[in-house]
């Protein structure tokens, strides 16, 4: 009789499955840092390419390309994406992993939002930093590495870290090619028995705390970066 | 002749800002630029380095156009000192003077610490070296973007208005500072605003007035004889207040 309560069932999926779903936070969590790692020194690029000034006619070509990747990629479902890439991936004769191509999926998903909010950072750093570093005689690209990009990514640190966040959740559609995550692993666990409410419980707890213990930890990191670069108004 | 413009044109859209603008300097020159708003002083300063592209003229820097020099290269040549300072805010006060010395003239880091820290003893800002660059003062500020611009050994030093974003009292400390740049014999032509200040310093006025120079003379001539109505008519104005 006592499995027959809700945290009788939850006690015994969790028992039998404890294994499963460790290994699914574990990919739950590699899923979402390689994503935003690699996704951040994509868009770093990226970025580069939006925001150059006087572009060549090299990077005005790039930046149709990354125009183009960034509408693309924010404007369709992860999930979509995923199939597409895993399955053409299979056609094109790459015969892949569920798990690195979910690694793949979230990294080029991340790169089109990084490359928006790091846009942004750099836009918000003012004209006139630029123009003191191309006086001194730095071009354009020292410029951006030494005085542009250490600006915008301190300004963009609450961005970036929330970017991460949605990672841990957002890489749950990933189950649809296969990747036994946090989602799948539970919804796995919980068929036995035909216990999905209990089940996903257990997810929505773990998610939870993957979320909080995550925003907790980048907000200590912010604080060690430093507060975002912004000019005191009555600094003069 | 350290610097020529000849015939120099600049044009935003329709609005022509600069309307063919002759002038030189001579090296060891202090020539103030004078003008009311939107004159085209600050724009006019502006082509020497390339921040702006002129539309069309030539501009000799030593004998040589400028657009057969590297834009790099040019600007590290020619010290620039900005309104609203610039400094850079990811950096502290001797980094602001040493990364255009590392990066751009290639020097090694303890040479450029150095050198910086004998430009900030110049302007009077050494014991800040180490200080966070958003914790100075305007006046502070200003001192330390003339020391990152001096750190650069530039022949010829270009003001941007310098002290029309400071308060009052820190106006003082800054025109101190760039009168004692001036002693030490560098080239350098000030946008200013401040009459009493570019009479004190400058050998040479220029008056700026709708995208031309109306008056080009000695200081002393300038002040006590103008020759332009218009000039005549702006200095009444800034003497009256």
């Amino acid at each position: 009789m006592f499995y027959a309560s809700f945290f009788g069932w939850i006690g015994r999926i969790v028992g039998e499955y404890s294994l499963q779903i460790l290994r699914g936070i574990g990919i739950t969590l590699l899923l979402s840092l390689v994503g935003t790692v690699v996704g951040f020194i994509i868009a770093c690029l990226f970025s580069y390419i939006k925001t150059k000034k006087d572009a060549g006619v090299v990077c005005r070509i790039l930046r149709v390309f990354v125009n183009a990747y960034v509408t693309v990629i924010r404007g369709t479902p992860m999930m979509v994406q995923a199939l597409i890439f895993y399955y053409s991936f299979k056609l094109m004769g790459i015969n892949w992993d569920p798990l690195a191509s979910g690694l793949f999926t979230v990294s080029v998903n991340t790169t089109a939002y990084l490359t928006e909010v790091l846009r942004g950072g750099i836009e918000s750093v003012d004209n006139g930093q630029y123009e003191a570093a191309r006086s001194v005689g730095m071009g354009s690209f020292q410029t951006m590495l030494f005085v542009i990009y250490p600006q915008a990514i301190k300004n963009s640190m609450a961005a970036i870290g929330n970017e991460f966040i949605v990672n841990i959740k957002d890489t749950s559609v990933l189950n649809v090619i296969g990747v036994i995550e946090v989602y799948n692993a539970c919804l796995m666990a919980g068929n036995k028995y035909f216990k999905v409410v209990e089940a996903m419980s257990i997810a929505a707890v773990i998610y939870l705390v993957l979320t909080l213990t995550s925003s907790y930890i980048l907000k200590a990191i912010e604080r060690r970066v430093g507060s975002p670069i912004k000019e005191i108004a009555s600094s003069n | 002749m350290i610097l020529s413009i000849r015939n120099l044109k600049k044009d935003f859209g329709k609005s022509e800002v600069l309307k063919d603008i002759n002038f030189d300097v001579q090296k060891g020159e202090c020539v103030c630029v004078i003008g009311s708003s939107g004159s085209g002083k600050s724009t006019m300063l502006r082509c020497v380095n390339l921040l702006e592209q002129p539309t069309s003229g030539d501009i000799i820097f030593n004998d040589q156009n400028i657009r057969d020099i590297n834009v790099n290269t040019l600007r590290s040549r020619i010290g620039m000192v900005f309104q609203s300072f610039n400094l850079f805010n990811n950096m502290n006060v001797i980094q602001n003077c040493t990364v255009g010395q590392i990066k751009v003239l290639k020097r090694n880091k303890k040479d450029a610490e150095e050198i910086a820290l004998k430009e900030l003893e110049r302007v009077g800002m050494k014991d800040f070296a180490y200080k966070d660059v958003r914790s100075l003062s305007g006046g502070q500020k200003q001192r330390v973007a003339i020391a990152r611009a001096l750190s650069m050994n530039p022949e010829i030093m270009l003001f941007d208005e310098p002290t029309s974003a400071l308060d009052p009292e820190m106006v003082g400390e800054v025109l101190n500072v760039i009168k004692q740049v001036k002693d030490t014999g560098m080239t350098m032509v000030i946008v200013t605003h401040e009459m009493q200040f570019a009479r004190d310093v400058s050998t040479r006025v220029v008056f700026m007035n709708d995208g031309v120079i109306l008056e080009d003379s000695p200081t002393e001539e300038f002040f006590t004889n103008p020759k332009n109505e218009r000039t005549k008519e702006f200095l009444k104005r800034y003497i009256n207040s």
